[in-house]
């Protein structure tokens, strides 16, 4: 048989290939040609052999018959059969084969050869690929050759120790006596490893952590760190002009995780990181990774602020820099930092704002997260320009983040209603596609609170739909607005802008349009067709119209639709005298999350610091369900008997009025439009409610007794919800019971309906109602209620305290 | 830690691929194509560092050649930049041209330099040492 090819020429070889088919049946042949030689059992050539299976293997092809020869080679004693050998095992082997094992046995007695060379063979193999089992075993090994003067073998045992420790850390002490001496060496490379090393066992053991703060690590890796920047030109580490930087770099990273939460560390580096801050030339490549290493770790440590100073204001010379790599990791840094250093972060707002334009992806990103981190109440207006010019010119995969992120922003630092509106009406107009679906709902809340705007709303939202109702999102929004003031688009109310005249068919024909597109999703649809509805009480010419649409769609395939329509039939046939009670503005929606807008917060005229909130119950309500709720109010339930009546009573209006405590309080009752909240059950609220807490008497007398029970929410820790229960123990009832409660300035209190007004005698009856007390202080809880009752014909009022809250319901 | 390291050509070839993470091999012929395509897409001026799903490539181009490292978060990637600059610069001073023909030698040197993803050696002399060792002892 010929002797089988070198490794070059076969690479020569494939090379000339021109397709992939070639290429395969050229390693077919190959692979035949080696398998046979393998068979054979032929020593000569067996190096050379593996040699080219692990080149195809590179290449992709299965090489798995080639493991036993690897196995062969190791046993050799020939240098170059043991040389290809481990290479063999470390590309081919890993632990999941079991051929693997067997190689422990030949790995040991190589640690323990008379040639260095060798020795470092096996130690490289065993860093990289070595089992538990195995690292086990030979861990002892390793250990010894840590401790060897060889540089050569140091280094290596080194890192192997590290790949250990990682796959069994409770050797780690074992290697603990070992690392006294590693940092008196010379050699840069035994140093480097050692430093590794160290950083490995810190960042597993919090006590490895506290035992090498305490043998005066520090000063030892300060005085390194000191000597390689003093030195001076050396020729061995030297790299353009800077010393041995990898070493610098991983020595400054050390450093950190020992200065990290601790002092006494922190301090003794301040210096060396002043001066390597200070010293390092900043033309090249190299000396930027070493400050860029040396401002992560001055932000990690606790630092004092001149350093933090300084190593932003060399972050803010890197951004700009001309080079790329070094402005996007001066951006990763400023991201990580803005959290905590915020003012001086700001100060560089307008370089971040200008890495937005940007033509790397990777920068952008960043610029856009770092800015979304920077707004604030004072530059709000211009950043936001700022991030619209960039929405509409952006890459489609970032514009879903920055569409939320402008949402987020503006809802927090919004300097005015209308500049909110527009804003959310750019973002919907020019990526309107890619606006995410929970950002719908926040939208059409926000836009039922800005009482005053509605008109402008209405009328910016029909004629950006007008052209163009592909956008699902915006037309979402628009239909729902539509639909609610379409009254005041059609009679040209509007105030801030030039009013447009549309008459009822116009805008009745636009929510036609939208429901017959074929664009429109199922959901938008939905949209379309209450809107539509809704208009039927708020339009006077078309009712023909639209009863007409709704019958139409009666007959739809889609299933929700048609649910709908034949509903809504039903509202014009049967239940006609309900219809204008059941379509009726909506009330002003309140928040989900407490950070809600401040204009719903009333004060009162009282002259002790109570701050009474009578906001409407949350409803929570995705308009696709409102068919839904209207449906169960035609049920007839026997809810809080206060649907809406009187007129005053107009929640949208409740936003600017002052409410007096002890004055009519009719409002904190007939809130419960919505049978969403039932209160009727004195159940649990919550889903995850708390370890129980002792419920206690806040009133008892004259044969009233008022019960509270407490809740705490899990998902907010600073909102109590309290039950209260009034029964009476006299022989008459007492009626028209009106409850009330105020709360020191720093809570905030919320009143749901109370299930009935009157309390039957005898205690066999309660009524029930529920308080909400969002307590962001953590104050103790103290609560002054009123009570007011007709009782034997008279009308009785009494005021109390409650001060015995148990502690668990305000901590 | 550095998960692996490639040479790729601008044609998508794979001139040397060593995983110090285990990845199946099916799956590394994808990440390698994956790979190049990224790199390949970007201009001069962009910067050196993407985010590729968990880990961040930093690559470097040599002529036709790509040399392409996968790292993760614990690692600095400016020197990480430097420590492929280095490589080439130590490949150079043992083959007259950057040439592939010696894959295995091209390993060894990448072993003496690179070890379970840590950096071991950057001194040039001290790591072809070996190799110039192993060269005596395979003439002989």
């Amino acid at each position: 048989m010929p002797a089988p090819i070198r490794l070059r020429e076969l690479i020569r070889t494939i090379r000339t290939a021109r397709t992939q088919a070639e290429e395969r049946e050229m390693i077919q042949k190959e692979c035949a040609a080696i398998r046979s030689s393998f068979r054979e059992e032929d020593n000569t050539y067996r190096c050379r052999n593996v040699a080219k299976l692990l080149y195809m293997h590179m290449l992709g092809y299965p090489a798995h018959f080639g493991q036993l020869e690897c196995l062969k080679l190791i046993a050799s004693q020939k240098f170059t059969d043991k040389r290809i050998g481990y290479l063999g095992a470390m590309l081919l082997l890993d632990e999941r084969q079991d051929v693997h094992l067997l190689m422990t046995n030949c790995i040991k007695n190589d640690l323990n050869h008379s040639t260095q060379y060798v020795q470092g063979l096996a130690l490289c193999t065993l860093g990289c690929m070595g089992s538990s089992e195995m690292c086990r075993d030979l861990a002892g090994e390793v250990e010894k050759l840590l401790k060897t003067s060889n540089s050569y073998l140091r280094k290596k045992a080194a890192l192997c120790a590290v790949h250990v420790i990682r796959k069994v850390p409770e050797l780690m002490e074992m290697f603990l006596p070992a690392t006294k001496n590693l940092l008196n060496e010379k050699n840069h490379g035994v140093l480097h490893t050692s430093v590794v090393l160290l950083t490995e066992m810190c960042e597993r053991s919090p006590d490895m952590l506290a035992h090498f703060r305490k043998v005066s690590l520090v000063p030892q890796l300060v005085r390194i760190l000191k000597n390689l920047i003093m030195s001076g030109y050396s020729p061995e580490h030297d790299v353009s002009g800077i010393s041995d930087p990898f070493l610098q770099v991983r020595i400054l990273r050390l450093l950190r995780i020992l200065g990290r939460n601790d002092d006494d560390s922190s301090e003794a580096m301040n210096d060396i990181l002043a001066q390597v801050a200070t010293n390092t030339e900043t033309s090249k490549n190299v000396g930027n990774a070493i400050l860029y290493e040396t401002v992560l770790t001055i932000m990690d440590i606790k630092s004092e602020s001149g350093l933090r100073v300084l190593a932003i204001n060399i972050l803010g010379r890197f951004l700009l820099n001309n080079d790329k790599n070094i402005r996007y990791v001066a951006l990763t840094s400023l991201l990580k930092t803005v959290q905590t250093d915020h003012n001086a972060v700001q100060r560089h707002r307008s370089t971040i704002v200008d890495c937005l334009k940007d033509l790397d992806v990777s920068i952008k990103r960043r610029a856009m997260e770092l800015s979304f981190a920077l707004v604030n109440g004072n530059n709000v207006r211009g950043m936001m320009k700022e991030l619209l010019y960039f929405l509409d010119s952006c890459e489609p995969e970032f514009k879903a983040d920055c569409a939320s992120g402008i949402f987020l922003a503006a809802e927090k630092y919004a300097p005015s209603k209308r500049w909110h509106i527009d804003t959310i009406m750019r973002v919907l107009t020019t990526a309107g596609s890619y606006v995410r679906d929970d950002a719908v709902p926040n939208l059409i809340q926000l836009i039922t609170n800005s009482v005053e705007m509605h008109a402008y709303t209405v009328q910016r939202l029909y004629k950006a739909i007008l052209g163009d109702y592909s956008q699902q999102p915006l037309v979402q929004v628009a239909s729902w607005c539509i639909g609610e003031y379409g009254d005041l688009l059609v009679s040209g109310q509007c105030e801030e802008e030039e009013p447009i005249q549309v008459t009822e068919d116009e805008v009745l024909d636009i929510l036609e349009s939208v429901l017959i597109s074929n664009m429109s999703a199922s959901v938008t649809r939905g949209y379309a067709l209450t809107a539509i509805m809704k208009l039927s009480t708020r339009f006077t010419c078309t009712v023909n119209r639209i009863k007409k649409v709704v019958s139409i769609y009666g007959s739809s395939i889609d299933v929700e639709l048609q649910q709908r329509a034949v509903e809504y039939n039903a509202l014009f046939k049967k239940y006609d005298h309900m219809r204008p009670a059941l379509l009726e503005r909506m009330p002003v929606m309140e928040k989900v999350t407490t950070n809600g807008p401040t204009e719903i917060v009333q004060t009162n005229g009282e002259t002790e610091p109570a701050v009474l909130e009578t906001k409407p119950p949350p409803s929570g309500l995705q308009p696709a369900s409102q068919a839904n709720d209207l449906l169960d109010l035609l049920g007839g339930s026997d809810i809080t008997p206060v649907i809406p009546t009187a007129p005053t009573s107009k929640p949208a209006s409740a936003g600017g009025e002052l409410l007096d405590l002890l004055g009519d309080l009719n409002l904190t009752g007939e809130q419960a439009a919505f049978p969403k909240v039932h209160i009727l059950s004195a159940g649990p609220l919550f889903n995850d409610i708390a370890a129980g807490i002792p419920s206690i008497t806040a009133y008892n007398k004259n044969g009233l007794k008022i019960d509270f029970t407490f809740e705490r929410s899990n998902t907010n820790p600073s909102v109590t919800v309290i039950t209260i229960q009034a029964s009476n123990s006299t022989e008459l009832d007492m009626t028209d019971f009106v409850f009330q409660a105020a709360v020191p300035k720093t809570f905030q209190l919320q009143l749901l309906s109370p299930s009935s007004s009157v309390i039957p005698a005898f205690n066999s009856g309660t009524i029930t109602q529920v308080i909400k007390v969002l307590n962001p202080q953590k104050q103790q809880l103290r609560m002054r209620i009123k009570l007011t009752y007709n009782h034997k014909g008279s009308a009785m009022q009494d005021l109390a305290e409650v001060n015995n809250f148990p502690p668990q319901s305000w901590q | 830690m550095i998960k692996f390291f490639l040479m790729v050509n601008k044609q998508g070839q794979t001139r040397l691929s060593r995983y110090y993470e285990h990845v199946e091999i099916n799956k590394r012929t994808m990440l390698e194509a994956e790979v190049i395509k990224n790199c390949l897409s970007r201009s001069k001026d962009q910067c050196s560092f993407i985010e590729y799903k968990d880990f961040k490539l930093v690559y470097r181009q040599y002529a036709a050649l790509f040399v392409v490292v996968g790292i993760d978060q614990t690692e600095n990637e400016m020197a990480v930049y430097e420590l492929i600059h280095n490589f080439v610069e130590v490949l150079d001073k043992y083959f007259s041209r950057v040439i592939m023909f010696n894959l295995d030698r091209v390993h060894i040197i990448l072993d003496e330099m690179v070890l379970n993803g840590c950096i071991v050696e950057t001194n040039r002399n001290r790591i072809l040492t070996p190799l110039f060792v192993l060269d005596k002892v395979a003439e002989s």
